[in-house]
């Protein structure tokens, strides 16, 4: 999470270039290189939002007593069963917050998807990028519009997130 | 100790509960092997921290570390490599905080094991019924008292057909009136059910309510164990040296008087008791603290106490915070337990010694249900 995005997005490209040990793997699976293609970006977003995503999940999963686990392993469940029985609906909240938070860190990423994807219509320019680009050169109206769009998305996330969660504490108290 | 070897125990295998399960941890060792009758209720009883969580956990298979031996009604379920996963094991767990699932209905609490176990409606609706559970079914968990927790947990463990049903504490969290409520249905649960239970504490009077095999454990050993009553009336065990030492004394109702008494029938004789709201013919248990027993060496007619008894001394002992503890033999044949706690002036001054015929009056006679 301290690592500069511009730094691990340059490691990254090194790693999936012709001569980088995931290129090389790639390229004998017979999948080609990754650097400058969008399934190059997508790796490198997982990567660089994972701690994003990580946190509320660890956070969540720590927050959960363990003995209710142990009572539903001698009612019956298995381990499996636990998780998707117990662990998702009780941690509900926590993949909640995960998701947004990941899925918010993802589109307002630029250093690692320029570094990785470079700017390659219909194949790696992202929005965050393309506001960049039409500003370099110039147009200015319409990256107000992509700034401008951007920014609504941002509140319209953060607000669900929160009439979300609300919702979740409400229906957690019993009421 | 009054563990007998398996051949001349008269259970069979396929009858019994057998444990040999030994943990070692820096602050904390267990090492025990007890062959449980897989019937009726086995009380473990013994100080906070002496390892009885522990051994239910292991029975269970929540202890993966507690190396040994479990087997149950002639099933293995842990045995050298051999390690069946908790929920492979058939049994049901009460845990001391009720353990619910707080994401769930009462309602889908106990069907989370029961649909896991395929049971019929019959023997939910029977299990509802037994425990007054259908006014709680469709409260959320946050809406019930620490009472209805614990009968919703014992609900829920009951309904997955268990072999052997482990309660841990299931009253410690519990204030007074919580407590007494479900003690009863635990009582009535006992006389419905043949699932053994096996029920840890650390309180007296559940002990003595309940238990019909005992065990009594101290730092993660096994101090006596044996059938309930043997033990809690034996002078030998550490039981004796509490404050609140005594013997327990099954009894039934012979006649009601006026007033709330009760005439009892008993081994050791006829004896009045107050309170409850007791039957002629119903078949009780009766507590007699050592504390509440005073002697004397010519019967007095002239006193409040109503029940006063011809005893034999058979032994004196020290006891705790000097006093001496006088095991009596009470009864036709003189060999029913009581015990009197009486200060060493006492003792001197009467005389009081093995073989000596004395008068026990006897002060409080505590009623337990069941």
């Amino acid at each position: 999470m301290v690592l500069p995005p511009t730094v691990l997005g340059f490691y990254l490209l090194i790693a999936m270039g012709p001569n980088g040990f995931l290129g090389q793997t790639t390229a004998a699976l017979g999948f080609g290189t990754l650097a400058f293609t969008f399934w190059g970006l997508l790796l490198a977003s997982v990567l660089y939002s994972l701690p994003f995503v990580i946190q509320p999940l660890q956070a969540g999963f720590a927050a959960l007593d363990p003995v209710v686990l142990d009572a539903a392993a001698t009612l019956r469940a298995s381990p499996l069963d636990r998780f998707f029985s117990v662990v998702v609906p009780i941690c509900r909240p926590a993949f909640l917050t995960a998701t947004v938070m990941g899925f918010a860190h993802t589109i307002g990423e630029f250093g690692v998807i320029l570094m990785v994807g470079g700017n390659i219509e219909g194949e790696t320019r992202v929005l965050s990028v393309l506001l960049y680009d039409r500003v370099e050169s110039m147009a200015y109206t319409e990256a107000y519009w992509i700034a401008g769009g951007l920014l609504i998305f941002s509140f319209v996330v953060l607000f669900l997130m929160h009439v979300l969660s609300q919702r979740l504490a409400r229906r957690e108290a019993g009421v | 100790m009054t563990h007998l070897p398996l051949s001349s125990h008269s259970d069979e295998l396929g009858e019994q509960i057998e444990l040999s399960l030994r943990l070692q941890r820096p602050d904390f060792a267990l090492d025990i092997s007890l062959n449980l009758p897989a019937r009726g209720t086995t009380v473990v009883f013994g100080p906070s921290g002496g390892g009885k969580t522990t051994i239910l956990r292991a029975i269970a298979g929540l202890e993966p570390e507690v190396q040994g031996e479990v087997r149950v009604k002639g099933r293995t379920w842990q045995s050298g490599n051999v390690f069946l996963p908790p929920h492979a094991r058939r049994v049901g767990f009460v845990f001391q905080h009720s353990a619910l699932l707080p994401h769930l209905s009462v309602e889908q609490n106990l069907r989370y094991g029961f649909k896991r176990v395929q049971g019929t409606e019959l023997e939910y609706h029977e299990c509802i019924e037994q425990l007054d559970l259908q006014p709680l079914r469709h409260r959320k968990i946050a809406q019930l008292s620490g009472g209805e927790r614990q009968r919703v947990a014992m609900g829920r463990a009951l309904l997955t057909r268990p072999e052997v049903l482990l309660l841990d504490e299931p009253l410690a969290a519990l204030d007074a009136g919580r407590r007494s409520e479900v003690l009863g249905y635990l009582e009535r649960l006992k006389l419905v059910t043949p699932i053994p239970m096996i029920y840890v504490t650390h309180a007296v009077d559940e002990m003595s309510r309940l238990a019909d095999y005992l065990v009594l454990m101290k730092d993660g050993r096994v101090r006596q164990s044996g059938p309930a009553l043997e033990v809690m009336n034996s002078p030998d065990v550490p039981l004796a040296l509490r404050d609140d030492a005594g013997v327990v004394v099954i009894a039934h109702v012979s006649r009601e008087h006026q007033h709330g008494l009760f005439s009892l029938c008993t081994a050791m004789g006829e004896l009045f008791a107050q309170g409850g709201t007791h039957r002629t013919g119903d078949r009780v248990r009766l507590r007699i603290h050592a504390r509440d027993v005073s002697l004397s060496l010519s019967e007095h007619r002239d006193t409040s106490v109503l029940n006063i008894l011809p005893v034999t001394v058979q032994s004196v002992r020290e006891s705790v915070s000097g006093q001496v503890l006088i095991q009596l033999g009470a009864g036709v044949n003189q060999d029913q337990a009581l015990f009197a706690r009486v200060s060493h002036a006492s003792v001197e001054r009467l005389q009081i010694r093995q073989g000596l015929r004395v008068w026990a009056q006897i002060k409080a006679v505590a009623l337990l249900a069941g």
